[in-house]
């Protein structure tokens, strides 16, 4: 509480005080009034982030030898892929990441053994509906492409499998002569 | 209103074509209403849209944010998609209003902000109606719109709307007092009620120099000028004195139950009556439609009138050495072409052009405000009314009428030698 005064002199004292406050704020206010908005005109200005910013995946499909890491990492199950065939010729026939759930952990980039998947500094992806929000990284594929993938990966299974017994049934044919050579020869002669 | 009539049929219509002379009275009556009443309700609607824009852009500012600023060039089309939206709207009134008080508020408040309007001059021939007792007039007629606003606050049946309609009931009589003591410190001052006369005193003194807000014109009007601007913020229920519409607390007040095309009613009501109260003020204080430079366009003792000008160049008489301008419109149109004509224009415009500049200066003064204080108790606002405002108001109003009667030796001594 004020110290108690003289009710005449509080009376002149509210009021000088009242229209030095306002005159106070008005000050304030006016300086703000002539000083540059710091709002960002959002669609034709973007904020600049830092380097290390967790945003957009960036997808590198060439790099990708879809061993799902990246799938069993996500601890939101955002991340779904689907392909054909193994390894580094694996053909990625869907890379979906959808923003709706992706909490932007970054673990699935850590988990990547071949740096395929990292995260950018792209940060916005405003739509319309929740379609917008799933975002297909794998280049689309037609299905005439699956199949003619199927079976070439099929005749090079086929042919891998031979090679591989070939090469079984040459390595038991070099083994075999060092045990007994002996009929062998006969047999020819 | 039958000489009016008359002057009409013989001076302006018969002027233009003699059958348009021998329109009926009534005819020429119900047009003149129209014709007068058309550029008022433009002005108005002009004012508000200009100043919602405005008044979003300012608040923007003053929050370092930049406010509408989509719809057209910088936003400044933002009030027409709002005009828009609200004509769309659909009308609704709640279960239990009491109809035709609801219908009728919004029209009774919009029609209280219109008629000030009549007596408010806006160069110093340009005003519709100037009246001797204007000032009384204007104050009478901001008056009305408390009527429109109880009853929008009574007629939907809903509490906050009475809530707001109750507050502003007490408020807004309470600041006429002041409001009223402060013109008349003025109008004291000046020894006329009319708007146009009290400006006129004004002049002089390179157009600045003799305005009443000047202390050595008179320290009273200074004081008052100030507590007329808050009284009259008080009023128009602008911030800090936005009690009736305390939107954080009542919703939105009285027009809480109010959509569409009554509540842009409501809204350009306010912006109307604020664009009043601003425009009294300069007129009355700041020298109206006073300015630099105003002067050297001022039209000589004898220069020519419009009419004469006209009546010049039509060249045609009939037979009683009557002229119009239907007889010969190239040559009318001629005048067009004349310094004589365009410079009594340019005088009235650089006078409108002083008058409005100021008000929206005011009126710019009343946004900076509102964005600046909070508000305040519905008792700090009765408190400031009757015991800071009221005494001090009465207080010009005597200093002002000592001063006229102390500096005028001619009415000193009438008053003295009056009993004998």
């Amino acid at each position: 509480m004020a110290p108690k005064q003289n009710p005449v002199a509080q009376y002149f004292a509210n009021i000088y005080q009242a229209v030095a406050t306002t005159l106070l704020g008005m000050k304030l206010t006016i300086g703000y009034f002539f000083r540059k908005p710091v709002t960002m005109l959002y669609p034709e200005m973007r904020p600049v982030v830092q380097p290390g910013a967790r945003g957009l995946h960036e997808f590198d499909e060439a790099k990708c030898i879809a061993c799902k890491m990246c799938m069993t990492a996500c601890p939101v199950d955002c991340l779904v892929i689907e392909f054909e065939g193994r390894g580094k010729d694996a053909f990625i026939t869907r890379y979906d990441i959808d923003y709706q759930k992706c909490l932007f952990c970054q673990l699935c980039c850590d988990a990547c053994p071949t740096e395929g998947i990292r995260m950018t500094g792209k940060w916005d992806l405003a739509s319309y509906d929740r379609a917008g929000c799933l975002v297909r990284f794998a280049r689309p594929k037609s299905t005439e492409e699956i199949r003619k993938f199927r079976e070439d990966f099929a005749r090079a299974e086929a042919e891998k499998k031979r090679k591989a017994a070939e090469a079984k049934a040459k390595a038991a044919a070099e083994a075999k002569p060092a045990a007994a050579p002996e009929p062998e020869k006969k047999s020819e002669g | 209103m039958q000489e009016f009539v008359h002057f009409l049929q013989h001076d302006v219509l018969a002027r233009i074509s003699p059958p348009l002379g021998a329109l009926p009275d009534q005819i020429v009556l119900l047009g003149a209403i129209l014709v007068g009443a058309a550029p008022i309700v433009a002005f108005m609607a002009v004012i508000a849209m200009a100043w919602t824009y405005g008044e979003r852009r300012i608040a923007g500012f003053i929050q370092a944010r930049y406010g509408p600023n989509r719809v057209g060039p910088e936003g400044v089309l933002q009030p027409l998609a709002d005009g828009i939206k609200l004509l769309a709207k659909e009308d609704i009134a709640p279960a239990g209003a009491d109809r035709p008080l609801y219908e009728l508020a919004p029209l009774l408040v919009f029609v209280g902000a219109l008629l000030p309007f009549v007596a408010l001059p806006f160069s110093e021939k340009w005003v519709i109606s100037s009246m001797a007792a204007g000032v009384f007039y204007v104050l009478a007629f901001e008056a009305i719109e408390v009527i429109g606003i109880i009853m929008a606050g009574w007629a939907p049946n809903s509490k906050w709307s009475l809530y707001g309609g109750m507050r502003l009931a007490a408020q807004m009589v309470a600041y006429e007092i002041p409001m009223g003591l402060c013109l008349l410190t003025v109008v004291a001052l000046a020894g006329t009620l009319n708007l146009g006369q009290i400006c006129q005193m004004q002049g002089g003194a390179f157009g600045v120099g003799n305005w009443m807000v000047w202390p050595w014109v008179s320290p009273f009007a200074t004081l008052a000028f100030f507590m007329f601007f808050v009284g009259g913020l008080a009023a128009t229920k602008r911030a800090p004195f936005d009690l009736p519409e305390a939107e954080s607390e009542l919703v939105a007040g009285f027009h809480t139950e109010y959509s569409g095309i009554r509540f842009a009613f409501f809204f350009m009501a306010e912006y109307a009556a604020m664009y009043v109260v601003c425009a009294v003020a300069t007129v009355c204080f700041l020298g109206g439609w006073h300015g630099p430079f105003r002067e050297w366009l001022a039209p000589a003792a004898g220069a020519p009138t419009i009419s004469d000008l006209l009546g010049k160049a039509v060249q045609v008489k009939t037979a009683d050495g009557a002229w119009f301008v239907w007889a010969n419109l190239w040559g009318a149109l001629s005048v067009l072409g004349k310094w004589a004509f365009w410079k009594p224009m340019l005088y009235e415009l650089l006078g409108a052009f002083y008058l409005i500049a100021k008000s929206f200066f005011l009126l710019f003064v009343m946004v900076w405000m509102r964005w600046t204080l909070p508000r305040i108790r519905i008792d700090q606002v009765i408190y400031m009314c009757l015991k800071v405002l009221l005494p001090f108001s009465l207080l010009c109003v005597l200093g002002a009428a000592a001063q006229t009667v102390f500096t005028d030796w001619n009415l000193l001594h009438w008053l003295l030698s009056a009993g004998k």
